[in-house]
């Protein structure tokens, strides 16, 4: 971005400096350590001039936003326009209390809803299945069929939020009981908005939901993506998620990396099925982490954001600018939090938060203090939705598009990462892509290894956490915590048990036998599943059917 | 917090008779003793030999390179003989840190479906640093299983492609577990693990390659068959079941083969050939950490100023050893 | 001669199991041998698989708040198969509330979010007599 002998010049002056100036300090002062990392093991250097960024052309990698390759965003004005999605994750016990906490979150001014499932919903029990004992309602909602469905959306127009569901092996049949909720309400199906997770190679690899072996779960993915195409024109078909890889310990090149080619693979399988690039690759969303380290978070978003539009118009040849952006949600870093002076949380959501509005984040959820110790209470939710808001409507961040660009570290840690990741996905192309690298335990064994040498760090204080290694203090336990009552699971199979007596079993029967057929062959399970929903069965029974024809996951774990 | 919460229960008296009845307490507790080389252990083999039939088990080893499939084609076998009725109990041997001697047992893991089952009994291994893809105690750990009342012990070796051929000194028949596409053939043939196999699996066999390595499995058989007998090459899918049926029944036609053709006598004489040897090992190991740590280390620090050089500190530990056991102890 | 062992166990259906590998790793470099079972694992599973692997301890993990239903349950198992002496400890997301009724119901140890591997290794050598 200089001239030839400007950038002469600026070295020539650099290396003086750490002769003179550098040495001088250093000879009465050394450094508080002899190198200085990020996260992924990128060394940082001292200073950071102009001769870093000399490589990079202006032009080819960064360019404008709203345009490729989109490292500098995927919109032209970015937040002047509006800011990010404010989006809390959250879904409580039973249908009707969620309800309740997301008519007040809506009325609090957050701009969408996020449905946090409880496990047997994201493995496919229902409430009264014995693997179910203990787990009803603890992490999020319990849906068993429509009925929990409807009350859960009671009262909430369908058709003007845009709602987030954290589903994944199931996720075709979380999809379809929204689509008939919406049906119900009378609302048009094709301008429902919102996003299903939709992703299960990460739950192979680091969140551990499965359900399905591969081939059947990536059927049903290029399924939802064929069935949105024609029905959904708005929603998100899948939410390729970093976020779970990184929580699971890797570093933040590995997230960006695994991640893209998780991407590539669902690319890939939906092209083998017969779809063009084009007609769902603009409805493929991202879901990242933000971490703690502040420059390589941001610089980590930008680099993800520059691969995917490479790879996604140079190798999968799409045309549709769309089918080029990468769009994505961000989450402040679950496993950052301490249970330890748990205040400390806020400020390190805040620096998370912040990093994720610099790195041109589309919608963000911010995690509550209380989060390492329990469920978050509403006070706790309410401070992390501030968090953000004060970032948007006070910092003055959003005023300017991308407004770390042409940092010479922000730029060269940005090129670093990207380069590093695509490294990693020519290895795991190598495997014969994602799928094979996670058959061969390649990924699992790259993120559990970084998880065991961040552990160490820690422990041998290389690593500071504040209120865990260093500043502690004597604490009295936390209190005013929230539980879920024990209560919750006994209603909830109350409820499905008047369901299987009040429903039409046979019409119930009729539409699992058609899956089940639908099923061994190759037609869309969408409808069928749709059909079956309608009719009252229960996600238990859905899946159920599923789990005989196409069997079930299991994990070939490597430690 | 201590061990024993049943003293009287853990002599070796009690322990044997509890193993022939069937209790998998005892008998998990037997192991560890035996695995730790604890003195009651060897009284309790002993006490097993003279009270329990230990000649109709029959020992399958389950051997090959890492990422063949050996812990899911072993559980399938179980499931396969469980559905025959036969009781199976199964050993998996993991490799031990060398550094720091821990191991992290993670086999276990790929073997869901048999909770509940009285008829299925696993113990998962370290070979404790040693070499040849077992342990030192593994002969010891199927014997008293089969003095448990299992009819099948399934031995599954380390698996790192090394060589890995003590388990036909212990097995009855080894199955050498191979998938298309690993590229270890060569590796293989190099550590003679070819030699040892009585069957192969060619395992997930609906990767492409896999009917291509089964034939080229087939033409190298036919060269070097020395007893009459050419291994069988069978292709199977661990996850799905299919051909596990075939590859039991390969295994009961090779050991058909042993009884008719008088070799499992040869088989036997091995495997109390192993047997001993992991007994003597055990004994060794004892009496070397029956040194009083005072002479260990005299014996050390003379080795660090070269006052000793390591064959005649051997020499005096051995005597140190033998004195020991002139003391009665 | 004589080496602890240890159960990791994952009960319940959560998929977190960062943190129990983390302390599998962690004790198999201070010496031990550990057996990890893996996900989804019911408290009958973790028991008969601890009894079969003559464990001298055996640790939960559990992040999704079923540990009050899950961890006790475990505990009783073992005390209706006579196998009381094995140890049993716990992690996870476990209110410092809940920690009372966990040791009440036999629970040893409970180690919450930061603890440091060094003190779980150093738990059970203290415990554990393998003599």
């Amino acid at each position: 971005m200089y001239e030839q002998t400007k950038l002469q010049e600026i070295k020539q002056k650099t290396s003086d400096w750490q002769e003179k100036s550098v040495a001088k300090l250093l000879s009465k002062h050394p450094e508080s350590r002899p190198v200085f990392t990020t996260s992924s093991g990128i060394e940082v250097k001292r200073l950071y001039t102009p001769a870093d960024i000399a490589e990079i052309d202006y032009l080819d990698t960064l360019g404008f936003p709203g345009e490729y390759p989109y490292t500098r965003g995927v919109q032209p004005t970015m937040y002047r326009g509006r800011p990010w999605t404010m989006r809390q994750y959250a879904g409580f016990a039973s249908a009707e209390e969620s309800n309740l906490r997301f008519r007040y979150l809506l009325e609090q001014g957050q701009t969408g809803l996020s449905v946090a499932f409880d496990l047997p919903t994201q493995i496919g029990y229902d409430s009264d299945h014995p693997l179910a004992a203990g787990e009803v309602g603890k992490v999020g909602v319990a849906i068993d069929s429509l009925k929990d469905m409807e009350l859960l959306f009671n009262a909430i127009p369908l058709d003007k939020v845009s709602t987030s569901m954290t589903i994944n092996a199931p996720a075709a049949v979380l999809l379809a009981m929204y689509i008939a909720v919406a049906q119900k309400q009378g609302a048009s199906v094709e301008r429902l908005s919102g996003t299903i997770q939709n992703d299960i190679l990460k739950e192979y690899v680091a969140r551990g939901t499965y359900i399905f072996p591969p081939k059947p779960s990536m059927r049903l993915i290029t399924d939802i993506f064929a069935y949105c195409s024609q029905n959904l024109p708005e929603w998100n078909t899948i939410s390729i998620s970093g976020y779970h890889i990184r929580e699971a310990g890797s570093t933040a090149v590995q997230e960006v990396a695994f991640t893209l080619a998780d991407g590539i693979a669902y690319v890939q399988a939906a092209i083998n099925a017969g779809l063009s690039v084009d007609s769902f690759a603009p409805r493929l969303s991202f879901f990242f982490n933000a971490h703690t380290d502040f420059f390589e978070e941001v610089a980590k978003f930008r680099a993800a954001r520059y691969l995917w539009s490479k790879i996604m118009r140079e190798r999968f040849k799409a045309t549709n600018p769309k089918s080029w952006m990468l769009r994505f949600h961000t989450q402040t870093a679950g496993s950052t939090l301490t249970a330890q002076q748990p205040e400390n949380n806020v400020v390190r959501v805040a620096l998370q938060a912040l990093s994720a509005a610099l790195g041109g984040t589309q919608s963000l959820h911010t995690n509550s203090r209380d989060e390492a110790l329990a469920l978050p209470t509403e006070d706790s939710v309410r401070i992390a939705l501030r968090t953000q808001q004060i970032i948007a409507f006070e910092s003055g961040v959003t005023n300017t598009v991308d407004p770390l660009a042409g940092s010479y570290y922000i730029e060269s840690l940005t090129k670093e990462i990207a380069d590093r990741a695509a490294e990693y996905i020519r290895q795991i192309d190598e495997m014969g892509g994602a799928p094979g690298a996670i058959e061969k335990g390649f990924i699992q064994q790259e993120i559990q290894d970084s998880a065991y040498r961040h552990q160490k760090e820690v422990e041998a204080e290389e690593l500071v956490v504040v209120g865990v290694n260093r500043f502690q203090i004597e604490e009295a336990p936390p209190s005013g915590l929230l539980r879920v009552d024990p209560a919750v699971g006994e209603a909830q199979r109350q409820r499905l048990a008047d369901l299987r007596t009040e429903r039409d079993g046979a019409k119930v029967a009729q539409c699992l036998e058609s899956l089940r057929q639908a099923a061994s062959g190759t037609e869309n399970l969408m409808p069928l599943i749709l059909d079956a929903v309608h009719a009252y069965a229960t996600l238990g029974e859905i899946c159920g059917v599923l789990r005989d024809v196409f069997g079930e996951y299991r994990a070939p774990d490597i430690l | 917090m201590s061990m024993s919460n049943n003293k009287e229960q853990q002599t070796p008296e009690s322990l044997a008779e509890r193993i022939i009845g069937g209790d998998r307490r005892a008998l998990a507790r037997a192991i560890t003793l035996l695995e730790n080389g604890a003195p009651q252990a060897n009284r309790i083999v002993s006490l097993l030999h003279q009270n329990a039939d230990l000649n109709k088990a029959r020992f399958i080893g389950i051997t090959g390179p890492p990422g063949a499939g050996k812990s899911t084609l072993s559980n399938a076998l179980v499931t396969c003989l469980r559905k025959r009725g036969e009781k199976a109990a199964l050993i998996l041997v993991d490799p031990a840190s060398p550094l720091t001697g821990g191991a992290i047992l993670g086999d276990r893991l790929r073997l869901p479906g048999h909770s509940g089952d009285d008829g299925v009994f696993i113990r998962s291994m370290s070979n404790r640093g040693h070499l040849g893809g077992l342990s030192p105690t593994t002969a010891g750990v199927a014997t008293l299983m089969q003095a448990a009342g299992f009819k099948r012990v399934i031995i599954e070796t380390v698996g790192t492609g090394q060589a890995e051929t003590e388990i036909a000194g212990l097995a009855d028949t080894v199955v050498l577990v191979l998938v298309p596409g690993l590229g270890d053939d060569i590796q293989l043939m190099k550590a003679g693990i070819m030699e040892i196999a009585d069957v192969f699996a060619v395992n997930k066999s609906d990767r492409d390659g896999a009917a291509l390595l089964a034939s080229e499995l087939k033409m190298s058989q036919t060269v070097s068959s020395s007893d009459g007998f050419t291994p069988e090459v069978i292709l199977t899918s661990a996850l799905s079941g299919d051909g596990v049926d075939s590859l039991l029944d390969a295994i009961d036609r090779h050991y058909a083969h042993l009884e008719q053709s008088g070799l499992i006598k040869v088989t036997r004489k091995k495997r109390i050939q192993t047997q001993l040897n992991g007994a003597l090992q055990g004994l060794f190991r004892n009496a070397l950490a029956g040194i009083a740590s005072e002479d260990l280390s005299q014996v050390n620090c003379q080795l660090e100023q070269c006052i000793l050089d390591p064959y005649s500190a051997a020499e005096t530990l051995w005597n140190l050893i033998i004195a020991n056991g002139k003391g009665g102890k | 001669m004589a080496t602890i062992r240890v159960l990791i166990a994952k009960p319940g259906l959560d998929g977190h199991d960062r943190g129990a590998k983390v302390i599998a790793r962690a004790l198999r470099d201070a010496g031990m041998e550990v057996i990890y079972t893996g996900l989804r694992q019911t408290p009958e599973q973790i028991v008969e698989a601890a009894l079969q692997e003559d464990v001298n301890a055996l640790g939960l993990s559990c992040l999704s708040g079923a540990h009050n239903h899950l961890f006790p349950r475990v505990v009783e198992l073992l005390r209706e198969q006579g196998a009381a002496d094995i140890l049993v400890f716990g992690g996870g997301v476990i209110p410092q509330e809940d920690i009372p009724d966990l040791k009440a119901a036999g629970v040893v140890e409970i180690f919450t979010p930061g603890t440091s591997t060094v003190d779980v290794v150093e738990f059970l050598n203290k415990h554990v007599n393998v003599k």
